[in-house]
């Protein structure tokens, strides 16, 4: 073990938090401007950025070189073009990362090392290590990924004296991700049960309701359509944020934006009323999109809801009174108020980061896959083979043949997602299985196994049962980025001022890739894929 | 490490095969705690602890099943009183159990003029009351449980008279699938009842459809 210092972080769409274990304490991490940091990085020539409050300050005067929710874009090939320069998000996470480590360092007066990096529990293998490598390139060994639900629960679970077994529900929603996680408290023992979630989900999408609410009423009053304006609407999106804020304490408010638009009539402002009546009616919508997934995160997880003793929420967009009632109105259950909403992620991926330097008290964490694990058979179908919820580490095991006449290669892709058409998930992997006896179509019997370790990394192999041929491959943590979910590629060369204009539909659309025909199949006569065990077959 | 070989379902889990389920998600999580790679610092012993593991989920995934299959009255219901559903004057006998690991029957009752066979009763932890304090706030609920209650019982309220004279109506409930039960929960800790108020003599009134009413008292002791 490395005697280096590790720190937590919480990277999040809008705001990003450093933690640590000082002594017997777990303290935030906090700079010149508070304990919070924006994600927010403004580029102001080729060699200054400014990162965080600066950055959050000086984006009206900058917005065409001002980058925000970059987690949203985390794991897709988005490009940011600044200053003739490209910027994947991965890069712009790194320097809002080694901005957190440089605030640690100079807390602590030391130099940190490691870290452990909180991703939101729906995130697939792409975004998973999308985070990794931005750590990587923010200079720190990234010593684990932890979920944020479970960073939650660590916090929950550290400031509680007595270790009975309680079963929570972490009610995640961020600037930009949606997470619902059920996890059982014993001592010493964090056990997921199931999670569910939407990564493009959050408060950024309440910002943008209000976005379109003056953006609407200034067209129908003055004629004039303000998305074409890059610096009003930058305006009037950090207004927005600033209104949904206030909102949560008043019950109406006043949006009042001096010199919006200047024309040969003079100048324009804006100066609106709008009530928390009027703000819960624009958001309902999008917070009723997260109930079904938390009833069926309940199901999942075999509870009912009065099974759950807590409920705790994580994010900023909890403190939003409205979601607060939403949740109790369904789940019958007051929310859990002793926790803050914006530090508990960072400050339980610094008891993760606790434990591992042992300075605080080992406690095992027992996560799940959170979307399925599969391979596409016959006609773009999405076989799965380790399901969703499944507890990690896991190794399962399936059959499968050809479907042609002596076929002696098979390639085997590997997707995630809950798609049943495979194409339409995230491809993850492809890999040729060569070797296979000469035997007609669905004769084979070739047994594909895959594997995810303690560590996360997903192995797979393939064995055929008549030749005894086996080959086995590790899915590479850069990532496959051959395919993407069509919604980014239609971003990608929009600009952000024009993208925030989008109302952000969780519309998953199809990659149309024709003859998408898969070389693999079930065996024959089996309705039901023939799941085997090696252990108890 | 201990290593396990055999290839029994409750074998592996080192459980009877008359366990309720959640006896059976109790000796799993055991098990994952005790075998979880990060609980040991050798290459050679983190493989083989999550060889063991890779067994016990699939050990646990069989055994849910089998128990899934066998008829309820095996594992939980075993302590339970039962009638029988007799056509002419059906009557049902209701039990209020109370327990601390042994039951206790605080009070039982045989209900004419109800339609249908019923029983109500504490199953989960492991009484029809259950109080818990934990952390900073109380948090204290009764509850009870009808089973085999039939159908058109849709109107079906409940009310709770404490020792005080207090109402509570406020009532969350859910038909559970699994044990084929409705369970009526009263969330005492909303209404800012505490731990010392719950002991003394209760009464809980059942309403069938808005006509038929049954009243049955009780005593929580401490």
């Amino acid at each position: 073990m490395g005697n280096g210092n590790i720190v937590g972080i919480d990277f999040g769409t809008t705001n990003s938090a450093v933690a640590l274990v000082a002594g017997n304490e777990v303290v935030i991490v906090t700079n010149n401007y508070g304990r919070l940091t924006p994600s927010i990085v403004s580029f102001v020539d080729d060699n200054e950025q400014l990162i965080g409050f600066s950055a959050k300050n000086y984006a009206a005067l900058n917005p065409e070189r001002t980058i925000r929710s970059v987690k949203r874009y985390m794991g897709t090939d988005k490009v940011f073009k600044i200053n003739n320069r490209e910027y994947t998000p991965s890069d712009i996470a790194a320097i809002i990362i080694k901005k957190l480590i440089d605030d640690a360092q100079e807390y602590i007066g030391e130099k940190v090392e490691e870290a452990i990096i909180t991703v939101p529990a729906y995130y697939n293998d792409i975004q998973r290590n999308a985070t990794i490598k931005a750590g990587k390139k923010a200079g720190i060994k990234v010593e684990r990924i932890i979920t944020e639900p479970t960073a939650a629960a660590l916090a929950y679970g550290f400031t509680r004296t007595q270790g009975e077994e309680s079963t929570i529900l972490v009610y995640d929603l961020g600037g930009g991700t949606f997470d619902v996680t059920i996890l059982k408290l014993q001592e010493g023992f964090f056990k997921v049960l199931a999670t569910d979630g939407d990564s493009r989900l959050g408060g950024d999408d309440f910002d943008q309701k209000i976005v379109d609410f003056i953006v609407k009423r200034f067209q129908n009053e003055e004629g004039v359509d303000l998305r074409t304006n890059t610096l009003a609407m930058q305006k009037i999106l950090e207004t927005s944020e600033k209104i949904k804020i206030e909102l949560s304490d008043r019950k109406t408010t006043e949006i009042m934006i001096p010199f919006i638009i200047a024309d040969s009539n003079g100048t324009k402002n804006i100066n609106y009323k709008i009530t928390r009546v009027q703000f819960e009616e624009m958001i309902k919508d999008v917070i009723s999109r997260t109930v079904p997934m938390v009833f069926n995160t309940l199901n999942a997880a075999g509870l009912e809801k009065e099974d759950i003793d807590r409920v705790i929420l994580v994010g900023g967009s909890t403190k939003i009174p409205f979601v607060q009632k939403i949740i109790e109105m369904h789940l019958g259950k007051t929310p859990y108020k002793n926790i803050n909403p914006d530090e508990c992620v960072a400050l339980g991926a610094a008891i993760a980061a606790g434990i591992k330097s042992q300075q605080i008290k080992k406690s095992i964490i027992r996560d799940v896959l959170p979307q399925p694990l599969g391979t596409d058979i016959d006609d773009d179908v999405m076989d799965v083979i380790l399901d969703r919820n499944t507890p990690l580490p896991a190794r399962h095991s399936k059959i499968y043949t050809t479907t042609e006449d002596f076929q002696t290669e098979i390639s085997i892709m590997i997707y995630q997602g809950t798609s049943k058409n495979a194409s339409e998930n995230q491809i993850l992997g492809e890999y040729m299985f060569s070797g296979i006896e000469k035997k007609p179509a669905k004769v084979p019997s070739i047994e594909i196994t895959f594997k995810i370790d303690v560590n996360g990394i997903l192995n797979v192999s393939a064995k055929d049962h008549d030749s005894g041929k086996e080959m086995d491959w590790t899915v590479k943590r850069d990532g496959f980025t051959k395919s993407l979910p069509e919604e980014d590629n239609n971003r990608k060369n929009t600009d952000f001022v024009e993208r925030t204009g989008i109302s952000n539909n969780d519309t998953r659309m199809r990659i149309t890739e024709s003859g998408n025909k898969s070389n693999l199949s079930l065996p024959p006569g089996s309705n039901f894929p023939t799941t085997t065990n090696r252990e108890l077959q | 490490m201990k290593k396990k070989t055999t290839d029994n379902p409750f074998e592996v889990l080192g459980i009877a095969k008359t366990v309720t389920l959640k006896e059976l998600d109790r000796a799993y999580a055991q098990l994952e705690f005790t075998y979880h790679p990060d609980n040991y610092s050798s290459e050679s012993e983190k493989f083989e602890a999550e060889e063991m593991l890779y067994k016990i989920d699939c050990a646990y995934r069989s055994a849910k099943e089998i128990i899934k299959s066998e008829p309820v009255e095996q594992g939980i219901f075993k302590n339970i009183l039962k009638t029988e559903d007799k056509p002419v004057t059906p009557k049902a006998e209701v039990v209020i159990e109370r327990s601390g690991g042994k039951a206790e029957i605080l009070k039982s009752y045989i209900c004419e003029g109800i339609r249908k066979k019923f029983f109500f009763f504490g199953e989960k932890y492991p009484s029809g009351i259950r109080t818990e304090f934990s952390g900073s706030d109380d948090e204290v609920y009764l509850y009870l449980k009808i089973k085999n209650i039939d159908r058109t019982f849709f109107d079906l309220r409940i009310e709770w008279i404490s020792p005080f004279g207090e109402s509570f109506q406020y009532i969350t409930n859910r038909f559970d699938q699994f044990t084929g039960s409705f369970i009526f929960y009263c969330w005492l800790d909303l209404f800012g009842v505490k731990k010392n108020n719950l002991y003394g003599n209760w009464k809980v009134k059942i309403y069938f459809n808005q006509k038929e009413k049954i009243e049955l008292p009780f005593k929580i002791s401490q």
